[in-house]
């Protein structure tokens, strides 16, 4: 049978980074008090055996009530653990012992591993390691896993632990817990042997970045300056990488296509090159702004800047009912929703992540960021566009602040806002490339399914029935645009562009390449084509609408995903939808009464 | 009195942490104990939260949850 070592430990004592350094897998770590949600487990090589390493979820009690701490309770009764690996945070071992006492009332066998003891020496803690290990009755290791320092050491003292372990059930756990108190009058004993430290504790450097960072008046515009170059970057270095992406597509499948020429029928041409191959390719040219965009976000997460953000704006988001992390993650959503909704699972209330999680969409993403900027240079003079495109950002702020307002009763929260600030840190370029691994990875899975069901949907609707001319009246695409017709005319659009809208269900990046079908144009002539369509009035209409209509199919199965409630996936559709038929028609009606 | 009756930059002891159980867990889990100092550094502004610091722990929380930890002016 497999042998199982479980690591334990409070939120921000490295423990995911010790778990990754160990297996080298891409298990997602952050500065983000308990941002390991799901449990990670790798194969590790210990000596001559292979034994399964478990990343248990940050928890701070052992008898508490929170759901990571039901998940550690439930995993340590049913699934047996040979050997308990207790991670603290070196820096607070004050305030972690008595996690570790009440591990060791468990009665399995334990190592323990004080984690980042190289920031536990910028603090003045000096803590004797021998005399904790005698006292305690079981090896006790200092270590640095940001700095792979003692990672040997540790995996020589896993395997010993191991030789000599034998799996204890733990079923009534928490019977075998001792009481608060006792724990804590050995926790006292135990720091006065072997730990010292300065009466007062601080890291000079946080202290001095904290000084202009959450500055009363500067704090929030340096943080959203920070922000905007941070996006400007990502967009300067991936603009061009998108292009060269583009480029290669584009040449493999003229390849590819005069390869196939005698062998596949014309259908099967066009569903392959028009609607696969094109939508694979669509996905595949968003790459190097996306990686860019995680790789950067993990550097910010890793350096403890997010959770000062979310102190930063706290006190605003709480009248909305929501709170700092809320505004981090709407921040995250302007690359991609998906993402941003994946990480409410911080998030320990579910009517909080419910409130969350419907306001997240109105986060404006790259997609629809794309398709704006393709309107405003068609059909605005370029000192207009910045405008429209700035008051389209202001617009979808004020959407989601609307939606927490008028959803915020309907989801009591009561949540206590406690939130860790670590020290700053610099971010460890490996943890940062294998989290951004992880999520690209993740985003691939999710998006090549949709795209190319979506893709393959437009070209069936638009090449269907047999022999119609592609995208025209006859054809299904042009059927459903004339039942709908009707009900988009009031906000100034005609079946066509009701019909891209359609497609843009699936994902916002479609919105384009359908109305290039649509029009019968390839994507370069589209810009002549929009301009014979359509007036301002009606592009600025077209632009609201597709800022807040329902979110795509990826972040409508990430909701339901991460919710588990069709209601709230429903819920969201119906309200996005809603308000974006409203303000779209109060738009068109009034600018054509004032006689736009 | 309450802890937030201290001003920023101000430290005191604490000699009580009551209210819900899930919270006094948090606080205490985050070193916030009887006998321990606590320092308040700054606030948010807009009615925002408190940024403490116990030991060589820091961490934020609201108002609302500051009104449960009692504290008293060392001598």
């Amino acid at each position: 049978m497999a042998r199982r070592i479980a690591l334990l430990g409070m939120p921000n004592t490295g423990k995911s980074t010790l778990f990754n350094r160990l297996t080298g897998a891409s298990a997602r770590t952050g500065n983000w008090p308990g941002l390991t949600v799901e449990l990670s487990a790798a194969q590790l090589p210990l000596g001559s055996d292979l034994v399964e390493l478990v990343d248990l979820p940050g928890i701070y009690d052992l008898h508490g009530m929170t759901e990571d701490e039901h998940v550690v309770r439930r995993f340590l009764e049913r699934v047996s653990v040979d050997v308990l690996v207790v991670v603290l945070n070196a820096a607070q071992i004050d305030r972690q012992l008595p996690l570790l006492l009440q591990a060791r009332a468990l009665g399995l066998p334990m190592l323990a591993v004080l984690n980042m003891r190289d920031e536990a020496e910028r603090f003045g803690v000096t803590i004797d390691v021998d005399r904790l290990g005698e006292s305690l009755g079981f090896p006790v290791l200092a270590v640095s896993a940001r700095r792979a320092e003692g990672m040997g050491r540790l995996r020589q003292a896993m395997a010993a632990a191991l030789r000599e372990a034998r799996p204890v059930p733990l079923a009534e756990l928490a019977e075998r817990l001792a009481p608060e108190e006792v724990v804590q009058e050995e926790a006292e004993a135990l720091l006065r042997v072997a730990v010292k430290a300065p009466h007062q504790l601080s890291d000079r450097m946080s202290e001095r970045l904290d000084r202009i960072l959450l500055h009363r008046i500067w704090g929030l515009p340096i943080f959203f300056l920070s922000l905007f170059l941070l996006f400007q970057f990502i967009f300067t270095l991936g603009a061009p990488l998108q292009d060269a992406v583009e480029w290669a597509l584009g040449l493999l499948r003229d390849g590819l296509q005069a390869t196939l020429a005698d062998v596949l029928p014309a259908f099967g041409q066009g569903l392959l090159f028009e609607g696969i191959y094109d939508g694979l390719a669509t996905v595949a040219s968003f790459l190097p702004v996306i990686a860019l965009f995680f790789i950067v976000m993990s550097a910010v997460e890793d350096s403890g800047y997010l959770a000062r953000a979310a102190f930063l704006v706290d006190g605003f988001m709480a009248r909305l009912g929501l709170d700092g992390r809320g505004f981090v993650l709407h921040l995250f959503g302007m690359g991609c929703n998906v993402p941003a909704v994946m990480g409410t699972r911080v998030m320990r209330s579910p009517g909080l992540r419910a409130l969350t999680m419907l306001v997240l969409p109105f986060s404006l993403c790259a997609a629809r960021l794309q398709v704006f900027l393709f309107f405003v240079a068609v059909l605005f003079a370029p000192n207009q566009a910045a405008i429209v495109l700035f008051s389209l950002y202001l617009l979808s702020l004020l959407a989601a602040m609307l939606t927490a307002w008028l959803f915020k009763r309907r989801y009591n929260v009561v949540e206590p806002v406690i939130l860790e600030l670590p020290p700053y840190r610099l971010p460890v370029p490996g943890t940062m490339f294998r989290t951004a691994g992880g999520e690209i990875a993740h985003f691939l899975r999710r998006a090549t399914r949709f795209i190319v069901l979506g893709v393959v949907a437009i070209w069936l609707l638009t090449h269907l029935p047999w022999g119609v001319q592609p995208a025209g009246p006859e054809s299904y695409a042009g059927r459903l645009g004339q039942m709908v017709a009707g009900v988009f005319a009031p906000l100034g659009f005609d079946p066509l562009l009701a019909l891209a809208l359609l497609f843009g269900f699936v994902a916002k990046e479609v919105v384009l390449g359908g109305l290039a079908v649509l029009y019968g144009v390839g994507e370069e002539g589209l810009g002549a084509a929009v301009q014979g369509h359509m007036d301002a009035v009606q592009a600025m209409s077209f632009m609201l609408f597709t800022l807040l209509y329902t979110p795509c199919v990826s972040t409508l199965a990430a909701i339901r995903a991460e919710s588990r409630s069709w209601r709230l996936t429903f819920t969201s559709v119906l309200w996005s939808l809603s308000l974006a038929y409203t303000v779209s028609l109060a738009f068109y009606q009034t600018a054509r009464w004032m006689g736009f | 009195m309450k802890l937030s009756c201290l001003r920023c930059g101000e430290s005191a002891c604490v000699t009580c942490v009551e209210g819900e159980a899930c919270l006094v867990r948090r606080l205490q889990a985050l070193g916030v104990r009887p006998g321990k100092s606590v320092s308040v550094i700054r606030r948010a502004a807009f009615g925002g939260p408190l940024h403490l610091r116990v030991g060589s722990t820091e961490f934020f929380l609201r108002p609302r949850e500051a009104e449960s930890i009692t504290v008293k002016h060392a001598v």
